[in-house]
This record gives structure tokens, C-alpha cells and sequence, in this order.
């Protein structure tokens, strides 16, 4: 027996939803529960023996025609399984991240996995492998058979998700029983589960009724016919289900039911069109109607589907037509579906009875799903409606504008407003542009929305503090992208003062708002070298509550403290928490190369210390493949430049390390570490691990904790007089010494030391403002160079610090 | 180009209007839904369609232009 769904109350109007989805939004049960059986079901041994096969093989498909009566045939054997049965009826187009996310939520409610066992993807279009991997690992610990049912299969159109069924089939071992009930053939390379006999397949001609069938189909509509008359309609319908079922509804209100059928067996007419026809014009207006209005929706409640109609009459409708199971399908939870079939024909009919209601009907829905808390839905009828002012206000007064940078809703939000008209000028709308232009980069754009909404926000936005506390979020990304501490903390100021006024639910539902913000005044205080209040920042959101939502933020708050572990000589911390932003990309099934680059660029460098240098050369390759694309932030670009910078002199490659300081970006302040080497800070520090090392390359100093950040070129107050070997001895020596122009900063100390070397590109003839190379093999030792007066990143030898 | 869809039964006006794009002509026991196809993705999006009202599809060919 089936121990209980995710028992999700829905909740009406105004009230508190039990259970969030990884959207923030609440579960709709109904695409979690076996679909009950209306009274008329006829229960059809042959196809339930041979669907008991299923518990045999791993894959089983389901496959037939739309109203072949699947679905009812698997959830009636499923109901009857004393085994875990975990049931998932998907949506249109379900992208991979939210697929799975839907899936491991149904796993959960069953109590097959444990919530934060596998980890929950975070990024609705793709899913890492290693969360696959954990998951077809715990299914293959799971004690005893699970069976994984996945209704109205067809409706997955990505190809990618056949292929990662595939691969969990493969890995989970005997355990994972997976029933696909589909109308196409899915993704999947079902020929080698034909081949090897792991497949259980029903297809439409065996789940046609047999006239045998057909008169005990239509004994349980009350009506008696015999066997030949059944043979008849059978060949009509070809033994269609749904043709079947309509064929019995109309002849039960027909004087004689089978002068009635005898009239249909003799037509011509498209079998589902004519019967819902004739049926749907045997129900009263009130039903019709209601019928007609609801169509516009995959699943509804009664008090929803009085918001359509506007009287309150569904819940007896509704319940009426279930029993005689005409049209409706129960989900349990008071909530129903209309029949697949029937719905798509009923649209057809709403368009040509009442054209232009439906756009009316997508608004009512919308509102009443905004008022219920189902924003994600709320939206698409919305945008369906093409209400935008309403849908981008439903976004915004949420306080969900973060969606559209973070977790799984980010791309169907992108999608959803791209088709936004460009006549909507409401602030919400400026707002949402202003938030698309800065997810791209594309600061200027982003701006002048922000402008445009700021002006008219006060006057016109419908929440005039959720409209201000989104504008906060996005002045700070802006400040991020442009290295503007000022503007970041005045941003952060406001939105503390807003979330003091707001202090309710909604920041709850969207933890993702403020973990945005605080990760853009740390990046920002980053930047401008704050790092105590970086770190604050940073580390506030690494502490916040995990989740989906924010498991991007997390990951660039992490990346972002590696680096300024780094800069300040911690290396071994540095990389740590590298390694952690990675682990978190990677527990939410981001793939590798999702959030920020900083966790790898930070990872080269430090790869660069150890003369990794194949390594460190992977991890910048692979960290070019990060993000959206487009100009980097000012931190990003920076710890790219130095990145590089530190490998090509590793290389020997001069030219190409001066190349790699030309600043590619602009900020509207300097940075001290960027531009002026790190701040300052006493001595470059190492843990005890690394020192235990022993020193590599040819120098004979320990090589651990060698931050090295850009030295902006100085004019030294006495310059030396004679040009400097460069060292090699922070590199593998790959590259003979030259003699260099004469260095800013005097060659550092050989021991822990910060090595500091130019940034910006110099005039040839400047010879001040060469690279403060480290001193060459030999000079390793020289301690007689000191750091030049006014130099303050070059620091005396000290004693490495054990961190 | 141009396709033409021959599903099985007669459709009533109103299923047609399913296919505002295509034109059709009702013919004894069967139904031709005949017009311009914008390119491959719109013919599976037809054959879909078909499918979710119920429509069995007979024969499917691609007309001279």
C-alpha cells in the first residue's frame, strides 16, 4: 500500500503553504499524488499481470495514445503495490534542474531518500552528474524495490533528461523500478533495454479494450449491452478508452443507449470531438461553463475554479462530474484535473465560443494564484494574459527579483520576460529590464532602468517598499560591477532600513534577496580592500541557512573569501575554501563552471605557488568558461589578470605576464590590491601543513605563503643603480635570468615576503615602474635588498605565521 | 513549404479551429488539414497536436510548392 504522498494541504487564499518547493514556491500536491480511480474504473487482470513484470526489470514503458487509459492502469497497480511508489506527474517542458528537483521531492516525500542526502539542484537548465551519481547511489542503498512512476512522460521534452534517467538506471542497481507513462517514445536508448531484457513495454494496442472489456466497461456505466453490439463499438473506437468512456456518458442520458451507439458506429465524425460534443451539450450552462473556463488549467481547486466562473457552485459541479467520471479526474487534496484529452478539445471549443475570454480567464487565475501564494503559476498566467505591468509587479512585490540571478527559476523567469512589451513602463517592469541588463553585464542599460524606476517607484509601484528594497539589490549588483564601495554600502544601508519595515514571510520565501545583496557589498568591500568588512559580509552568507536559492550566492561568497584568504598569505585557507565553493557548486548539481570564477582563479594561483603549473594552466582555461559571459566584475577581472600574470612569469613568459596586467575593465575606484599590491598586512602566512612541505624548485626557501598581488608602479625615492637579476626562484626556473630595468620596489627578501610586481602597463623608457621581480637562484639568499622606502607591500623577513 | 495532414473521421469546425494556421477540407471518413509549415519544429508541433486532441493521423506528405 502506498504509505502517503506528500500530504501538502493547498493551501486557499491568503493561506500558509506547509511545504516549499526549491522555486520558494509552495508544492502543488496534485503533481505528487497517484491519481485516484473514479467508481467506473474497470480493473483489467491481463494488463496488471503484466505490469507486475515491472518489478522485474529497471525501465517499464507505458505507451499509448492520449485517453488509452494509462495513467489510471499504472496508478491503480501502483495503489495495490505494498512498496514505496514514488509518483511524479511532470509539466510542459520541465528543464533538467527543476525535473529533478520535482523528482528528488517526490523521493523525499516517500521517505526513500533523506532531504539533504543528495542535495537538491539549484540551476534549472542543467544538472552536474555527481548529483546523479548521489542519487543512484543512495537508491542503490535503499533497502528493497522502489518504483519510480513518471506520468505524462511526453511532456519532458528535454533530450538531455533521457539521458540522465539512463544513467541513474544504470547506477542505481536493482533497487530502482522507473514505469514511464508516455504518449511518445522517450529519450532513451530503449532498443539496448529491449536488447539486454530489461524492458517491460505496454503499448497502445494492448491497453485497447477488448469488446469483453467493453461490456463490463459499460456495466459499470449502467448500461447492459451485449457482446456484439460491444464488438461494434470497439471497432469504432478501435477500443479507445477515453472514445470508450464517452460513448458510455452520451448513451446513459440517450432514451434508447443502443439505437444511440448503433448512430455513432455508423458515423464518420473524429471520435473524441463528436462524443465530447454531444456530451458537453447534455451538461447544463453552469457546467458547461465551468468546464469551458477551467480548461485554461492543468490542475485547479474548486475555490479556483469559482474565481473563473465568479459564483460558487464548483465543488458540487466538480464533484458530480467525478463520480460519474465525466471530464474530471480527482488528485485528492480537493483538487482536480480535467481529462488530458478532453482538455485540449474543450480549449478548442473555448476559443471559437468565447473568443478573447481566455486572455480574461489567464488574468483571474493569475490573480487568484498571486493571492494564494503560487507565484510561479501566478506568473505564467500573467504572462499568458499578456497582463505584464501585473506579472512584473507579481515578481516584485514578492520580493522574488532575485530569482531571476539565482536557483531554479532563473531561466523560466528569463524566458517568461523576454516576451514582456516594451510599451510596460511600470516601475516593477523598469525594474525587472534594469535586473536582465545587469544579469547580462551590460551596466549602462541597467542602470538607466534603474533610474526609470527609481523616478516613478514612490508614485506608482503598487508596493512602494518591496519596489525600493529590489531597487537596493540592484544598485548593489551595479555597485559590484563597477567597483563602487559608496554605492554598494548606501544600497545595503537602505535595504536593512527596508527589511526592518518589510519583516515579513516573504523575506522567509526569498532568502536568495538578501544573501544577492550581501554578496555584492562583500565582493564590493573586496574590491576596494575593505577586508574585515568583506569578510563580514561574505561570511554572513555563508552562514545563512542552506539552500537551492542561494546556493549560488554561496558559492561566489566562498570563492570571494578564498581570495582574500589569498591576498592576505593564508594559502592553504585559500585554497580550502576554494575547494568549499566548488563542493557547494557541486552539492546542488551546478555544474563546475557556475557562479563565480574567483574559487578557480584563486585555486591557480595557488597551483602557481606549488609550481603546479599544469594545473594552475587547467584551472585557467577552466575558469574562462565561467558565467554569462560578458566583461567580468572588477574582482573577477583582477584575479584573472593576477592569475595570469603569476603563470606566465612561472612560464617564463614575460611578455605575456605584462600582457595579462592591461586592465580589460573599469572601475570607479581603484582597488589597493588591484592597483597598489595587498594592503597592508603584516607577513604572508601559511598553515602548518604547508610548511611542513618541503621547498620545491630552486629555491631555498620554504615556498609556502607567497601572496603576491600588483604593485602599482612607484617611483622609488632612490632607485637602485644597477639593474636586478629577476628571480626565477618562485618558478620553476624555466626562464634564464635577464637582466631587467631597475625595480620599484627592490627585490624582496627571499623568505616569506610578499612579491610584489607591476601592474599597469609602463612606458618603455619607465624604467621605475619595472617588475619587482624576485631576486634570481643565487640572490635567494642575498638579504641584503630591502624593500624601497615607501613600499609597502614588499615587507621585511619574517618568520612565517602559522595559520 | 507546404504540408497537408490526413487524420482518420470527420472534425467538427470547431477541433479545425485546433489549426488556425492550416486550412482543411472534410471528405468521406476523413479530415485534410493542408497550409504552409513554418519549418521541421512546427511539424512536430502539428503531429503533437493531433495527438493531444485525439487525432490519428493517416498519412502526412509534403506538398509541391
Amino acid at each position: 500500500m502506498v504509505s502517503g504522498v506528500v500530504t501538502v494541504e493547498p493551501s486557499g487564499p491568503g493561506g500558509a503553504a506547509t511545504e516549499l518547493d526549491p522555486l520558494g514556491a509552495p508544492y502543488l500536491p496534485g503533481r505528487f499524488t497517484v491519481p485516484a480511480r473514479p467508481p467506473t474504473f474497470l480493473r483489467r487482470k491481463r494488463l496488471h499481470d503484466h505490469l507486475d513484470e515491472a518489478l522485474t526489470t529497471p525501465l517499464t514503458m507505458v505507451n499509448g495514445a492520449a485517453g488509452a487509459g494509462k495513467t489510471l492502469l499504472v496508478a491503480d497497480w501502483a495503489d495495490g503495490l505494498d512498496l514505496p511508489v514514488c509518483w511524479l506527474t511532470a509539466d510542459a517542458d520541465l528543464a533538467p534542474g527543476l525535473f529533478w528537483a520535482h523528482l528528488m521531492q517526490s523521493l523525499h516525500g516517500q521517505g526513500v531518500l533523506t532531504p539533504g542526502e543528495v542535495g537538491s539542484p539549484a540551476d534549472a537548465d542543467q544538472v552536474d552528474s555527481k548529483l546523479l551519481a548521489r542519487l543512484a547511489v543512495g537508491l542503490a542503498g535503499h533497502q528493497g524495490p522502489v518504483v519510480v512512476v513518471l506520468d505524462e512522460f511526453h511532456r519532458v521534452t528535454d533530450p538531455g533528461i533521457g539521458e540522465q534517467l539512463d544513467f541513474v538506471l544504470q547506477h542505481a542497481g536493482p533497487a530502482l523500478h522507473l514505469v514511464l507513462v508516455t504518449r511518445t517514445e522517450p529519450l532513451l536508448p530503449l532498443h539496448r533495454y529491449r536488447a539486454a531484457g530489461t524492458l517491460t513495454e505496454i503499448r497502445n494496442a494492448e491497453l485497447a479494450f477488448t469488446p469483453e472489456e467493453t461490456v463490463g466497461l459499460l456495466r459499470l456505466h449502467g448500461l447492459e449491452l451485449p457482446l456484439a453490439a460491444c464488438r461494434c463499438l470497439v471497432e469504432r473506437t478501435e477500443g479507445w478508452a477515453a472514445g470508450l468512456r464517452l460513448c458510455a456518458l452520451a448513451a446513459q442520458d440517450a432514451d434508447d443507449a443502443e439505437a444511440y451507439l448503433k448512430e455513432f458506429e455508423a458515423g464518420q465524425s473524429t471520435v473524441a470531438d463528436y462524443l465530447l460534443g454531444e456530451v458537453l451539450t447534455l451538461q447544463s450552462p453552469e457546467t458547461q461553463d465551468l468546464l469551458l473556463r477551467v480548461s485554461i488549467l492543468d490542475r485547479f481547486t474548486p475555490a479556483l475554479a469559482d474565481a473563473l466562473t465568479g459564483r460558487d457552485d464548483a465543488e458540487r459541479i466538480l464533484e458530480g462530474l467525478r463520480r460519474r467520471n465525466a471530464f474530471v479526474e480527482s488528485l485528492g487534496h480537493s483538487r482536480y484535473r480535467l481529462h488530458p484529452l478532453l482538455r485540449e478539445i474543450l480549449r478548442s471549443h473555448l476559443e471559437v465560443t468565447r473568443p478573447g475570454l481566455r486572455r480574461r480567464l489567464h488574468r483571474l487565475a493569475a490573480q487568484w494564484l498571486h493571492y494564494s501564494g503560487h507565484l510561479p503559476e501566478a506568473l505564467a498566467h500573467a504572462a499568458a494574459a499578456g497582463d505584464w505591468e501585473f506579472t512584473a509587479a507579481a515578481l516584485v512585490d514578492d520580493l522574488a527579483i532575485g530569482q531571476l540571478f539565482t536557483g531554479l527559476r532563473a531561466g523560466d523567469l528569463a524566458g517568461l520576460f523576454s516576451g514582456m512589451t516594451p510599451r510596460t513602463t511600470t516601475p516593477a517592469a523598469e525594474l525587472i529590464r534594469a535586473a536582465r541588463a545587469l544579469d547580462h553585464r551590460d551596466v549602462t542599460r541597467g542602470l538607466a532602468h534603474l533610474h526609470r524606476a527609481e523616478q516613478t517607484l514612490a508614485t506608482e509601484a503598487t508596493d512602494p517598499t518591496a519596489a525600493q528594497l529590489s531597487c537596493a539589490l540592484l544598485e548593489a549588483h551595479a555597485a559590484r560591477l563597477t567597483g563602487a564601495p559608496g554605492r554598494a554600502e548606501k544600497a545595503a544601508r537602505s535595504a536593512q532600513g527596508l527589511t526592518e519595515e518589510v519583516r515579513d514571510e516573504r523575506l522567509e520565501r526569498h532568502p536568495e534577496l538578501n544573501a544577492l545583496l550581501l554578496t555584492h557589498l562583500g565582493a564590493t568591500h573586496l574590491w576596494a580592500g575593505r577586508f574585515d568588512e568583506a569578510r563580514d559580509a561574505l561570511g554572513a552568507v555563508v552562514a545563512s541557512p542552506v539552500g537551492a536559492a542561494t546556493a549560488l550566492p554561496r558559492q561566489e561568497c566562498l570563492s570571494h573569501l578564498a581570495l582574500i584568504d589569498y591576498l592576505e598569505g593564508w594559502l592553504d585557507r585559500a585554497e580550502r575554501k576554494a575547494l568549499a565553493a566548488l563542493a557547494e557548486a557541486g552539492r546542488y548539481g551546478l555544474p563546475p563552471t557556475s557562479g563565480s570564477s574567483v574559487g578557480h582563479l584563486v585555486r591557480a594561483v595557488v597551483a602557481v605557488e606549488r609550481d603546479e603549473l599544469d594545473l594552475a594552466e587547467r584551472l585557467l582555461g577552466e575558469a574562462a568558461g565561467f558565467g554569462p559571459g560578458g566583461a567580468d566584475d572588477p574582482v573577477t577581472a583582477a584575479g584573472r589578470a593576477l592569475a595570469t600574470a603569476r603563470l606566465r612569469l612561472a612560464q617564463g613568459d614575460l611578455p605575456a605576464a605584462l600582457a595579462a596586467t592591461e586592465p580589460t575593465f573599469t572601475a570607479e575606484t581603484v582597488s589597493p590590491w588591484e592597483r597598489a599590491g595587498p594592503p597592508p598586512s603584516p607577513v604572508p602566512r601559511t598553515s602548518p601543513e604547508a610548511t611542513r612541505r618541503p621547498p620545491r624548485g630552486r629555491c631555498s626557501t620554504p615556498r609556502t605563503a607567497r601572496p603576491r598581488a600588483r604593485c602599482r608602479p612607484r617611483v622609488p625615492s632612490s632607485p637602485p643603480a644597477t639593474p636586478r637579476p629577476r628571480s626565477n626562484c618562485s618558478t620553476p626556473s624555466r626562464r634564464k635570468p635577464t637582466p631587467g630595468p631597475p625595480s620599484p620596489c627592490p627585490p624582496c627578501s627571499p623568505a616569506p615576503r610578499r612579491t610584489a610586481w607591476r601592474a599597469t602597463p609602463r612606458p618603455p623608457a619607465a624604467s621605475s615602474a619595472a617588475p619587482c621581480w624576485r631576486p634570481a637562484g643565487n640572490a635567494c639568499a642575498d638579504r641584503s635588498w630591502r624593500p624601497a622606502p615607501g613600499c609597502t607591500a614588499c615587507s621585511p623577513t619574517t618568520p612565517p605565521r602559522r595559520g | 513549404m507546404r504540408y497537408e495532414i490526413r487524420v482518420d473521421g470527420q472534425m467538427s469546425e470547431t477541433l479545425a479551429k485546433s489549426f488556425p494556421e492550416l486550412s482543411h477540407v472534410v471528405m468521406a471518413g476523413q479530415t485534410i488539414l493542408f497550409g504552409p509549415v513554418v519549418d521541421e519544429a512546427h511539424i512536430y508541433g502539428l503531429v503533437a497536436r493531433c495527438q493531444s486532441l485525439g487525432l490519428r493521423i493517416v498519412e502526412m506528405r509534403r506538398r509541391p510548392e
